[in-house]
């Protein structure tokens, strides 16, 4: 149980370094983890079959979207907080404002104390299949 | 069902019109559901009770941070993909890199098409604010 590391040689963009390589680590997800298997793994964890696990969550989705358009902040326990906020573009005077000047809503989350804790105990591993791009592991004329 | 915004009166930053003041609508926050108004929400909408609408949401932080900790994506049907990242300190050479360079590891969230969509719907509404203009000269008598 750890997280898969690629290293990888990348240009430094800025600072002293700028413009020499490096080689860096990066996180690459390891498969997915569907809806069904996640409310298979919500049921075996309580008293709570999986069809009604299933139930519960499309309940909490309407309550929530029906939350979300209100405006309101909501805490879905340690998961984290959603809500909706939105911005306008700007008019030279209040009364020329019209509601079509509204920019598309954006969903803003904020990840609760469980998953905060999760991703700080998450530890790593080295991807052992990847080869490090623009390194060819083969040897070449020229190299000795 | 509506987002509640109000007006601001703030300093173009970049751009032609540079300096210049413009209003802005913005979106305020509402409430904070938390997570007993959310339980007992869903409880009323299926057969499950505001206990067992909490243990679902319980087993489900436990069943994402497993999840999340062994580098898969969560898919959380009708709110979106959960997955833990992180980068690293660069290491001038590739022998140099160990994992004790990885920064800790953040928490992503991508919302779902159908959650998106849901953003078209929203409706707005102003928040009547009365604000207070205190360098505004006062016409009454006062007592010396």
């Amino acid at each position: 149980m750890a997280l898969k590391v690629n290293v990888n040689k990348r240009k430094v963009i800025a600072g002293e370094n700028e413009g020499k390589e490096f080689f860096y680590g990066n996180v690459v997800t390891d498969g997915t983890m569907e809806f069904d298997e996640l409310c298979r793994q919500i049921s075996t964890a309580c008293t709570i079959t999986q069809a009604d696990v299933i139930g519960v969550l499309e309940a909490l989705r309407q309550v929530y979207r029906s939350h979300l358009l209100n405006g309101d902040i909501v805490k879905l326990g340690g998961v984290g907080t959603i809500r909706l906020t939105a911005s306008s573009r700007g008019v030279d005077d209040k009364s020329n404002f019209h509601i079509s000047l509204m920019k598309p809503a954006r969903l803003i989350y904020r990840p609760g104390k469980h998953l905060l804790q999760a991703a700080q105990e998450a530890t790593f591993r080295r991807n052992a299949q990847h080869v490090v791009k623009d390194e060819c592991p083969l040897p070449h004329t020229g190299d000795f | 069902m509506a987002l509640k915004y109000s007006f601001i009166e703030r300093k173009i930053p970049a751009g032609d019109l540079k300096g210049q003041k413009q209003w802005f609508a913005q979106v305020k926050a509402g409430d904070e559901i938390d997570l007993d108004t959310l339980a007992q929400e869903v409880s009323g909408q299926c057969t499950a009770t505001s206990a067992d609408v909490k243990a679902v949401l319980n087993s489900l932080v436990n069943a994402m941070t497993t999840a999340m900790q062994s580098g898969k994506v969560v898919q959380l049907e009708g709110l979106g993909n959960f997955r833990l990242s992180a980068g690293s300190e660069g290491a001038a050479d590739y022998s140099d890199f160990s994992l004790n360079l990885m920064r800790p590891a953040r928490v992503i969230f991508h919302p779902t098409k159908r959650l998106k969509a849901i953003f078209g719907s929203v409706k707005y509404r102003e928040e009547k604010i009365r604000i207070l203009d205190v360098n505004k000269e006062c016409d009454r008598e006062h007592i010396e």
